[in-house]
């Protein structure tokens, strides 16, 4: 059969994917930046948001990279190990989001981008202050342990913090940077004097390079010995099997915690007091979405251009299908219980979050996202036959990667104020997701399509649903 | 069999049951264990259950003779044994429904020699449960207007209550459960009453079995049928547990409201679930003989399932840490360093709050305890198992005692701080309703199927009917399994 005599690599006769794809991604990139210098140099603070959600995108799609790596290598499933391959480059682009990393570190360090300010820049004019003010809860130094009266007195300060925030959000707003009273920002002083030395500083920066340092090191260790199993002799294509599903579970650990505080770091401290514990499930969610998208686009047009002859096909697509549609209903079980724990309880410095995300013309935005990321996809997704119709499969995945680029606005933007999409936003969005694609078309066109070397290979290929 | 479908043993796949298991072995193994006397074994549970479940008898007698008093639950512990005791009883529910559901939708084979077990634990764990919230009460005789029921006074349930979603939750989980489980037990009690040599036992399975005659258009409907049984059943793994997390998490009492409490109760739940199917499979397997079905690597894999779900129960327990320091909120620090972690922060007397070894009990456990589990050598270790299952078990138990009672008990202000003291009637009706759940269980085993039969066959290479046939796709359906015997 001609299966066997394929080498699964885009051919040189196919110009649109071996060199145009990136090509025209690079220049996607170029229109991008155009636009956001123009949008940097009439407001840089804006323009900061702005680059923050085109970097988050991108991180997304690194993230669900390395997480569809390790998941299939650590459950030793066959099925998906010809989709693995893009999740493989995907996730090797992990130096990328270092490299847009540095504009984004500079912004803040200079002051330029205004996001963390409250956070980072708290220790300017209170610098002595700060230092003294370790309050309760800070277990990391034996022998500071306080009494209940130090809690009585930092709580007084917290319950005018708590009215303060419930009279800002009953009382007419005028603007969200509107004018705080001087006692008002004292209490919201407080609460973050408590937490400053955990983002102030050199401690944010430095942790955001261990992030990207452990995913580095997890992208490029699946991506290497994926390639490195390609060439590979069949002993050695056993033991590299071996050895990345013995690391892939610690892998996975090491990819949670850094996923969950970076979502921390560089989404949730733009709200400096809101906090919420399932916020990295939720980040981590979207991006296993994201990854699964944008596997069933590119691999069915890659089937449709019989590039990976049927090592691809309606099966994979079925079941990546199907686990697409699984992870989008894992995103809306837990930005529902986010949603609805906040809702229902009602605590001010909690609510503050979605106050922000309902006002101020986001309300449509809202219900936008709950609607095309979760409702209309669900229904179309449910289908058995829509899963194995590749062009109607394509379509859903395709609608639900523009969705998760939307939810990603969604979580950045509002922080920003109003609903008002500018050029600066297309601009830094294009931008970063057209570096991304420019490296992942590139890194196709240079490497087998699929995990030729996998020993579970020929599994996968003779993959078939029993229903 | 087809070449790419064999086991790659230098990648360490292997086959799930031993060489030279048949079909026909595997009924004899599994339809014997209801047709012989019972060993032993068997009979020396089985007593211990009786008296147990006569000790739940009693101390309801008690309870509902005298009043909810009796139990410990005090001002400020309103909630003490009795929902912790509901929530890890449910929680148990939820291996069966995973193995049963959501294994059975990612195509895990291994399920096979341990769902119809993991299921009928499910319907027993929730029963057991059920009692708890129903007797809490205060007047169980009144619990039917927990149903919409019309009545003439015009009382309706509070639907805005987390404690109504939790009753139709539970019951929408116990009644698909039951049917979900009893779809499955058909093909195996026609075996049985096929293989029945008294009347009685004919007519009896024979009455269950609902005519099961294995042709092929019973099949095709069967294996439809449970696909949307497992359809309907894994949103309900999900639903069942994040709804009983709702109880507390739509509270504004720290310790209680976080948003990350529903899938952590889900992780933890499959965890606790796990563990109890695990050591009671250890015993029965040994009791009954059942080596040969329910193997070393069907084991090795349930490992690695506690291994994983209880590091989701551990990054679940860090991030409540992380957000009760982060969130800068003095009486969240206070539940989770005074009154859980025992140190950084002491009362007025410069004590610990006294309940602090609750919480290390749980960490040890459930946190600790699993990390065994990384080494292959641990994981297919029959004793390390089962210690390592039993602190589990104990664990969850701990974690939800420490997510109830520390959380109130000191809370806002001193002055209405209190502390909690189990008494003989909370400990016994603990007790008791492993009676029930012992008793319920050992039954099972005795007169069901403890194994599904048609499944486990289906497992097997030479039940695909394709097996030597090298045009992979002619075979649309793999797994048809063997028609019962």
């Amino acid at each position: 059969m001609s299966e066997q005599e394929h080498d699964y690599r885009i051919p040189d006769s196919d110009k649109l994917w071996k060199k145009n794809s990136w090509v025209f991604s690079a220049g996607i990139a170029a229109i991008g930046g155009i636009l956001s210098l123009l949008g940097f140099s009439s407001d840089a603070d804006r323009f900061g948001y702005s680059y923050l959600f085109g970097f988050i995108v991108v991180t997304t799609f690194v993230l669900g990279g390395i997480f569809y790596s390790a998941a299939t290598n650590f459950t030793a499933g066959h099925w998906g190990v010809t989709a693995r391959r893009m999740a493989e480059v995907a996730g090797s682009a992990a130096p990328l989001i270092a490299i847009l990393f540095i504009p984004l570190a500079a912004g803040v360090y200079t002051g330029t981008f205004s996001m963390y300010d409250e956070w980072l820049h708290l220790h300017d004019g209170h610098g002595e202050h700060g230092e003294s003010h370790e309050e309760h809860g800070d277990h990391a130094h034996e022998g500071e342990e306080h009494s209940a009266l130090d809690l009585f007195n930092a709580s007084t300060a917290h319950a005018q913090e708590f009215e303060l925030e419930r009279v800002r959000r009953y009382e007419p707003i005028n603007g969200l940077h509107g004018e705080r009273s001087a006692q008002e920002h004292a209490a919201h002083h407080h609460v973050l004097e408590h937490k400053s030395g955990w983002l102030a500083g050199s401690f944010w920066l430095v942790r955001g390079l261990i992030y990207l340092l452990i995913w580095i090191a997890i992208g490029i260790f699946y991506f290497r010995n994926s390639i490195a199993q390609d060439d590979a002799d069949e002993k050695e294509r056993f033991a590299i099997t071996n050895k990345v599903k013995s690391l892939s579970a610690m892998c996975a650990v090491g990819f949670g915690l850094t996923l969950t505080f970076a979502a921390f770091d560089w989404i949730m401290a733009m709200e400096p007091s809101w906090y919420s514990t399932i916020f990295g499930v939720v980040v981590f969610a979207g991006s296993a979405v994201a990854i699964l998208a944008i596997q069933t686009v590119v691999g069915i047009r890659l089937y449709q251009r019989g590039h990976v002859g049927e090592a691809l096909n309606v099966e994979h697509f079925h079941d990546l299908g199907k686990l697409l549609f699984g992870f989008m209903c894992f995103w809306a079980y837990v930005s529902f219980s986010q949603w609805m724990l906040i809702w229902y309880a009602g605590i001010p410095e909690e609510a503050v979050w979605y106050h922000k995300r309902w006002g101020h013309g986001w309300k449509f935005w809202s219900l936008f996202v709950g609607f095309g990321h979760f409702v209309l996809p669900f229904y179309f997704l449910i289908s058995r036959l829509v899963k194995r119709r590749l062009g109607m499969m394509a379509f859903g995945a395709a609608w639900l990667l523009i969705m998760h680029i939307c939810d990603v606005y969604w979580l950045i933007l509002p922080q920003a104020g109003e609903f008002a999409p500018n050029a600066s936003d297309i601009g830094a969005l294009l931008l970063c997701v057209g570096l991304f694609f420019t490296y992942f078309f590139w890194m196709l066109g240079r490497h087998p399509l699929i995990p030729v070397g996998d020993p579970r290979l020929a599994r996968c290929i003779h993959h078939h649903q029993s229903y | 069999m087809g070449s790419h479908a064999a086991p790659i043993e230098e990648i360490g796949e292997r086959q799930l049951l031993p060489p030279g298991t048949t079909f026909s072995s595997i009924t004899e193994t599994i339809a014997g264990v209801t047709e012989k006397p019972a060993p032993r074994g068997w009979w020396m549970l089985f007593l211990p259950a009786l008296c147990l479940l006569g000790l739940m008898f009693v101390c309801i007698g008690y309870l509902l003779t005298i009043g909810i008093g009796v139990w410990g639950n005090n001002t400020p512990a309103y909630w003490a044994w009795d929902i912790t005791n509901f929530v890890w009883w449910i929680g148990i529910g939820h291996a069966g429904t995973l193995i049963s559901a959501i294994l059975f939708l990612f195509r895990q084979n291994w399920r096979t020699s341990i769902n119809r077990f993991a299921e009928a634990m499910t319907v027993f764990a929730v029963l057991c449960a059920a009692i708890f919230p129903a007797l809490h009460t205060g007047r169980p005789w009144f619990d039917y207007y927990l149903f919409p029921l019309p009545n003439s006074m015009g009382i309706w349930p509070n639907l805005k209550s987390p404690l109504m979603w939790d009753f139709f939750a539970v019951n929408t989980y116990l009644t698909i459960s039951v049917v979900f489980w009893y779809v499955g037990l058909i093909p195996d009690l026609a075996t049985l009453r096929d293989r029945s040599k008294s009347l009685l036992r004919k007519r009896a399975y024979g009455f269950f079995a609902l005519g099961w005659r294995g042709s092929h258009r019973h099949w095709q409907h069967y294996e439809r049928g449970y696909l949307i049984f497992a359809g309907i059943s894994t949103p309900l793994v999900l639903s069942v547990h994040s709804v009983v997390s709702f109880d507390f998490a739509t509270s504004v009492i720290p310790g209680w409201h976080t948003t990350i409490f529903p899938p952590y109760f889900v992780a933890g739940a499959v965890f606790s679930g796990f563990a109890l199917v695990l050591t009671l499979m250890l015993i029965v397997r040994s009791v009954f003989g059942l080596h040969s079905l329910v193997t070393v690597k069907h084991m090795d894999l349930m490992n690695k399932f506690m291994l994983a779900t209880g590091t989701m129960v551990g990054y679940a327990y860090a991030m409540e840490f992380f957000i009760a320091w982060y969130s800068g909120n003095p009486y969240e620090a206070w539940v989770f360093f005074h009154n859980r972690l025992g140190f950084g922060l002491i009362d007025e007397q410069g004590n610990w709050g006294p309940l602090w070894w609750s919480y290390w009990a749980m960490i040890s456990c459930n946190v600790l305890s699993p990390q065994v589990f990384w080494s292959k050598k641990m994981r297919t270790s029959i004793p390390v198992m089962f210690v390592v299952t039993i602190f589990i078990n104990i664990g969850m138990w701990f974690e939800r005692f420490v997510i109830i009672v520390t959380s109130v008990y000191r809370d806002y202000l001193p002055g209405s701080w209190g502390s909690f003291e189990a008494t003989w009637v909370d400990i016994g009706l603990y007790c008791g309703t492993f009676g029930l759940f012992l008793t319920l269980f050992l039954l099972f085993v005795r007169w069901i199927p403890m194994i599904a039969i048609a499944e486990v066959k289906a497992t097997l290479p030479h039940a695909h009917p394709h097996a030597h046939d090298e045009h992979e796709h002619e075979h649309a359906h793999d797994a048809v399994p063997a028609p019962a015997e």
